[in-house]
């Protein structure tokens, strides 16, 4: 036995647990299990049980109900099948499916039960029970996203930018780089924690190798991530109803944060995974199939999951009468709040309109779809612009970055339909030859390396360079050396008069002159003699 | 595809036509052997679920499955058999107990303890019962050592667990709860 002797062991502390013991007698509703079979089981009796609601065998196992039959009842089991066998009795709890969340999570890695699997002991501090399903906040209790959540990469916060409140969809193929985005997207808090105003990150993993988790939580650690994340894993070993859950455990937390007045942002990697993990469980209980063998209501839960994200609305008397508000956060609503979703599907072979990738694409409000051939050649985050959107983050974005970056997008896209011409070779005339040199250095200019996340203020100096034409005497492959030495030269000598400036979202002309006379001094050096 | 509504038409029409034949007690009775069978000898839904197994030998097991069984009952084994509904037996069998002891007002009960309980406790429980429900109760006992001591009461889909086992586990559920929070 251990010689060491908890706090909580104290006599006094004791006599005050056993004092607060209840072993009342409660009259229970119980049924019994007929079968059990791939995390699913069927109950007899229980005729009172409620959808969605949490039962208990004596052995502690939980399971949710998912069909309610004439005779039966259907339910998913929150542990593995070998624990059940034919023959238990199941109670009813009458309780729906919750999750006990609060700020001693941060840091944490936890299971969509809420229950901790770092190892690190019991989650501490004062924790509040959330439903898991939970409806999304009507339309007074909104408001437009206004305010942006920087991810820190320049492709994204220059042509397809976030706000906060908003859902936008990562898709795209399989080593892409979609976990990429969202995870230098975290890192990038880090700056708002530091300065008080932090942005809660939930980083959902479904279906994931545990290792791929493991080596996920250990970046953020290392990268001073992890103190104002949280992880919800539910790794390919667990059962599916665990996967399925584990979106809605985040979106929980999130909604934890989201009503007490702060900024959170949830990555749920991948949503794909969670439909899977749905269509194993539905045609096990039996329901019919449908497109893919998705059951019918696919729709739904993707499309009732990503409502949850939103921007509360910023007046406290309005927000405090949130529909459907959990009794346990009464009292504790503060206004102005928002809740940002990243979700991620995987596509296949880049094929967009499959089932569940259209469904979420219409869902979301916007997508950044990555290409698995800009990938290969090294045009990195590999945002196709073509096709990526972001229908409400345009109002969300600093006014700096959108005089500087307005017309990056479809200069872009410009640059990309003329460049398939150069492919034939022949002359060209010195417009076009102009577009498409501006184009390829804003290419490299975009490119950027995996967890070194970029401050607005940095992205707007040097994507002003690039849509103003300075780096037209900058051969390509300097444009990199280009851009750090311009950066370099900015922090040494222009912190205050450019970079302060910038970061709070202006640019005045004097910035403007400032910026090309620094830009012109830099290309003095590569510039093509 | 609705099993619960195959199963309640097969459940109603049995207990209508045992009526008819004046036996649907003798039919409850059986009903309630082979969903024991089912409980004891999970092998019987394997066999019944078994494409390959001959309908004569499915038929022959469920005929052996109760004691004396009734030509009621082997006539409406030959029909779920011949429809192919073998599958659902078990929920049949379920269905047409519970159909029957709403008909007649019959709750079931089970009385668990960790020591043979005398006679004049188990006389209590049925009176005490009678102030309570309308109907009959139809009260069985079981010992089961492991409770430890104290009774676990079962009757209609309810559970009133006052066992020692039980009252064990909640005390260890709690103080586990508190000391998470206490770290």
């Amino acid at each position: 036995m251990s010689e060491n002797i908890k706090p909580s062991e104290v006599s006094e502390v004791l006599k005050r647990q056993l004092e607060s013991i209840n072993n009342s007698v409660q009259l229970e509703e119980v049924g019994t299990v007929l079968g059990v079979g791939d995390g699913v089981i069927r109950i007899y009796g229980l005729d009172n049980a409620e959808a969605g609601e949490l039962l208990e065998f004596d052995n502690g196992d939980k399971a949710i109900v998912m069909n309610l039959e004439e005779d039966n009842v259907g339910a998913v089991l929150l542990g593995f099948s070998e624990h059940i066998k034919e023959g238990y009795t199941v109670k009813r709890t009458g309780r729906i499916a919750s999750i006990k969340v609060g700020e001693g999570m941060l840091g944490r890695v936890i299971n969509p039960l809420g229950e901790p699997v770092d190892g690190k002991g019991p989650i501490l501090g004062e924790l509040i029970e959330l439903p898991l399903e939970r409806k999304a906040p009507g339309v007074i209790f909104r408001q437009p996203v206004t305010q942006p959540l920087q991810t820190g990469l320049k492709a994204v916060d220059a042509m397809i930018p976030i706000g906060r409140g908003q859902r936008e969809l990562i898709i795209g193929d399989r080593q892409t780089g979609k976990s990429a985005i969202a995870v230098d997207t975290i890192i990038n808090q880090r700056q708002n924690f530091l300065d008080g105003d932090p942005v809660y990150c939930i980083y959902v993993a479904i279906g994931q190798k545990a290792s791929t988790v493991a080596n996920l939580v250990e970046l953020l650690r290392e990268k001073g991530a992890l103190e104002y994340s949280i992880v919800v894993a539910a790794t390919a070993a667990e059962p599916a109803a665990l996967q399925y859950y584990a979106p809605f455990a985040g979106a929980s937390i999130g909604e934890f944060f989201r009503d007490t007045g702060r900024h959170a942002l949830v990555v749920y990697d991948d949503l794909s995974k969670q439909a899977v993990a749905y269509r194993e469980m539905s045609l096990i209980l039996r329901r019919p199939p449908g497109r893919e063998a998705y059951p019918g209501d696919i729709f739904y839960l993707h499309s009732r999951l990503l409502e949850r994200a939103a921007k509360i609305i910023e007046q406290q008397e309005v927000a405090e009468q949130m529909n459907d508000l959990p009794e346990s956060l009464k009292g504790k609503v503060v206004a102005g709040g928002s809740l940002t979703a990243l979700p991620l599907i995987e596509t296949q072979a880049g094929d967009v309109s499959a089932y569940i990738p259209t469904n979420v694409i219409s869902i979301t409000d916007g997508q950044i779809f990555l290409d698995v051939n800009l990938f290969n050649s090294g045009v990195r985050p590999a945002i196709d612009v073509g096709i990526s959107v972001s229908r409400v983050g345009g109002s969300a974005q600093i006014k700096a970055m959108k005089k500087v970056a307005g017309t990056l997008k479809i200069d872009q896209a410009q640059y990309r339909e003329l460049e398939a011409f150069t492919k034939f070779g022949g002359d060209m005339d010195p417009v076009t030859a102009m577009t498409i040199d501006k184009g390829q250095k804003n290419t490299r200019l975009l490119v950027q390396q995996q967890y070194v996340p970029v401050p607005v203020e940095k992205q707007i100096a040097i994507l002003f360079c690039g849509t103003n034409g300075l780096l037209r005497h900058v051969p390509l492959d300097k444009v990199d050396e280009f851009e750090a030495d311009f950066l370099n030269h900015l922090e040494l000598n222009h912190q205050s008069d450019v970079l302060d400036v910038l970061k709070k979202g202006a640019i005045t002309p004097e910035v403007e002159t400032l910026l090309r006379e620094v830009a012109q001094s830099v290309t003095a050096q590569y510039r093509i003699k | 595809m609705n099993l619960s509504l195959i199963s309640n038409r097969y459940a109603r029409a049995l207990l209508a036509f045992a009526k008819d034949n004046g036996v649907e007690q003798v039919i409850h009775s059986q009903m309630k052997q082979l969903v024991n069978v089912y409980n004891e000898l999970p092998q019987l839904s394997a066999i019944m679920i078994n494409p390959i197994l001959p309908v004569s030998t499915k038929k022959e097991t469920l005929y052996v499955a109760v004691e004396q069984p009734n030509d009621v009952y082997k006539r409406f084994i030959d029909l779920v058999i011949k429809n192919g509904r073998e599958t659902l037996l078990r929920n049949i069998a379920l269905k047409y107990e519970s159909l029957y002891c709403t008909e007649k007002n019959i709750v079931k009960g089970m009385l668990v303890t960790a020591v043979e309980p005398p006679a004049e406790v188990i006389a209590s429980v049925e009176r005490i019962f009678k102030t309570v429900i309308n109907g009959t109760l139809e009260l069985t006992t079981k010992v089961e050592p492991q409770i430890e001591g104290g009774f676990v009461l079962t009757f209609d889909t309810y559970r009133l667990d006052s066992s020692v086992k039980r009252q064990l586990r909640t005390i260890k559920k709690q103080f586990e709860v508190e000391n998470s929070r206490m770290g």
